[in-house]
């Protein structure tokens, strides 16, 4: 019961965590206007490569557990 | 019988809740059309959720399965949504009628605000009729709101903005714009209800 | 179909792609263009040195072709010259005059442009404001407007520098593609739930649920990469716009769908139904993602009844680099969800020779 309540939460976790640069505080939000908004472009491309990676972890894991019950099985 | 007048008094509590919160704010008087023109369709949602996800709560009990192994899947599918749009229609005359007697009505233009409500209804039934089968099939019917919530809000949107039109005496031009959009949704949600339905009830 | 899955042929042209869209999209320049110009207020009669401040240009001493003028919606003004004080800084001298064709210059707002040869047409919007002060001292001239410059393009390659966007004009390269890769996504659960519904196999379900997911995953990117995005230029993180709303509500459909896969057990059924739901979905995600924003005003381009990437919005430089974008990262989609569709079989397997 109670993994199934983290497993529920986790990907709220994980939304809240990727937009983490979106709300820097505003000393970040000047060194962003400063160097003409290039950092914006980092972030996106930051947050586009955590997502993609968490979701081939996330695949990665259960592939493993069928892996290992398979292993089992032999 | 039963039934509507259970629905008609769910509708009446409705606006009795809200008119003493109103009231307890001292908002009950005078109160703006928009937000006048919100909280009756907001309203009219949550009362159509809680009608129409009954509509096939009584599915698992043997005698009804045996009627419906009798008649073809198209049969149920459009009698449930003709009944819930005749529901929904009374509900939604009631309840403007209990709106303009303790809040006052905005409507200036009848025929218009009458032609809102149909479709309204027409919608409201077409929508949730679909989605409380899914919901009865897949045993939860506390999945009508959640699975519906996100599918009407469009259709909520236009026809609150068509039931704008019957504030003024005189329609503006995008009137048949929004009328036009708001018919082929609800042609489109009726043709995807009977097309998707029999798929749905061979079990 | 399966079998298209295992396969690397098109997963190593998506990577092509994104290694074409990553390293050109992240290190071509910009064009040159205009950052601010000081000062800002100029007063009628006065002969004034504007000191442009410019971005990426690489202006020298011994170019002597540069021309300047100022804008405003009805009028336009030579300079009397412009030179370069360095690479990036350029000065121009204009005398403002009382009128420009009998019509008095008071409270206008002009654009600034500077334009030569090598670097092409560079403006800043609404830079320098008239004001009207001492009245009484001048002299009453009214001059002619001067004829609008051609707009020529930068001889260099870069992308187009554009007010507010500037540099961040970059993320068309990842945020869009997002978008664009969960309609393919979607589209293609869709297709799988009435492939299922016509000759019900089960892999068909499986397509429709992986591919859905899949879609999720590109939403939710798409969603958090816009928020990064308008913070930054708009100026806040959700602004009232119809395409986020909508974006939002297409998230929300789906997570229902994915509710409803959990909430049933029956395999057979929970097929069905999901299949049901997700056709009966699609045509109104459909709906919420091409008519309603193109219906309401929006910030986004191609909205309030505009095509979208009109040639305004998006010119030949960003199409050589937006359509592969587009497909490198759909392509990406469709493996992250071969993935997931490939463990579900295994684990359908697995579940076989465990019964």
């Amino acid at each position: 019961m109670n993994r199934k309540i983290v497993q529920s939460i986790y990907p709220l976790i994980v939304f809240l965590f990727l937009s983490m640069p979106c709300f820097a505080s505003s000393s970040i939000q000047q060194l962003v206007f400063s160097s003409q908004k290039y950092a914006v472009v980092t972030a996106v491309v930051l947050v586009i490569f955590i997502g993609m990676i968490s979701y081939l972890i996330y695949v990665e894991r259960k592939i493993k557990k069928v892996e290992d019950k398979l292993n089992k099985k032999d | 019988m039963y039934g509507i007048a259970s629905v008609i008094l769910y509708v009446v509590a409705i606006i009795v809740v809200l008119y003493l919160s109103l009231a307890s704010q001292g908002a009950n008087k005078n109160i703006e059309v928009k937000y006048w023109n919100v909280l009756f369709w907001i309203m009219l949602l949550f009362a159509a959720i809680n009608t129409i996800a009954k509509s096939f709560i009584q599915e698992n009990s043997s005698k009804y399965l045996y009627y419906y192994s009798l008649v073809s899947p198209l049969a149920i599918i459009l009698s449930k949504m003709i009944y819930n749009a005749l529901l929904m229609l009374s509900i939604a005359i009631v309840s403007a009628l209990l709106f303009a007697l303790v809040l006052g009505s905005p409507v200036q233009n009848i025929g218009v605000y009458f032609i809102v409500i149909l479709l309204g209804a027409l919608s409201f039934s077409f929508l949730f009729t679909l989605v409380s089968s899914i919901a009865s099939k897949a045993g939860n019917i506390g999945l009508t709101a959640i699975l519906g919530l996100p599918l009407i809000v469009i259709i909520l949107i236009y026809l609150m903005k068509l039931s704008r039109e019957a504030f003024f005496a005189q329609t503006s031009e995008n009137f048949f714009k929004t009328l036009g959009i708001i018919i082929l949704f609800d042609f489109m949600l009726f043709m995807l209800s009977i097309i998707l339905f029999p798929y749905l009830w061979r079990d | 179909m399966h079998s298209i899955f295992k396969q690397w042929w098109w997963k190593i042209v998506g990577l092509i792609f994104l290694t074409i869209i990553i390293i050109g999209g992240l290190y071509l320049p910009l064009n040159p263009g205009i950052i601010n110009t000081t000062p800002d207020t100029v007063a009628i009669g006065e002969q004034v040195e504007l000191k442009i401040q410019t971005y990426n240009a690489t202006f020298s001493k011994e170019d002597n072709h540069i021309q300047a003028y100022i804008k405003s919606k009805k009028h336009i003004l030579q300079a009397d010259t412009a030179f370069v004080i360095d690479a990036n800084q350029v000065a121009a001298i204009f005398t403002i005059p009382y009128e420009i064709d009998s019509i008095s210059l008071t409270n206008t707002s002009f654009d600034i442009i500077v334009l030569d040869e090598e670097h092409g047409t560079l403006t800043e919007r609404n830079a320098i404001q008239v004001q009207n002060t001492n009245i009484e001292a001048l002299d009453m001239k009214s001059v002619q407007s001067a004829t609008a410059p051609t707009v020529l393009k930068a001889k260099k390659f870069g992308f187009p520098n554009r007010e507010i966007l500037q540099e961040s004009i970059r993320n068309l390269f990842f945020h869009v593609p997002m978008w664009f890769g969960m309609v393919f996504l979607l589209f293609f659960s869709f297709i799988s739930s009435i492939l299922y519904l016509g000759k019900n196999e089960n892999k068909f379900d499986i397509y429709a649920a992986s591919a859905a997911e899949g879609g999720l995953l590109f939403g939710t990117l798409g969603i958090i990469t816009g928020m990064c995005w308008a913070t930054f230029t708009w100026g806040a993180p959700w602004p009232n716009d119809p395409k986020l709303n909508g974006a939002a509500i297409a998230m929300l459909i789906y997570i229902a769908y994915a509710i409803l896969r959990k909430s049933i057990s029956d395999p057979i059924r929970k097929a069905k139904v999901s299949a049901v739901y997700n056709i009966f979905a699609f045509f109104i995600y459909l709906a919420f993602v091409f008519i309603y924003p193109r219906l309401t005003d929006s910030l986004h381009p191609g909205n309030g009844g505009n095509p979208a990437f009109s040639n305004a919005d998006l010119d030949n430089r960003l199409r050589m680099f937006f359509y592969p974008a587009v497909m490198g990262w759909s392509i990406l989609g469709f493996w992250l969800v071969s993935l997931k569709i490939r463990y579900k079989f295994a684990h359908q397997k697995l579940i076989e020779i465990e019964s």
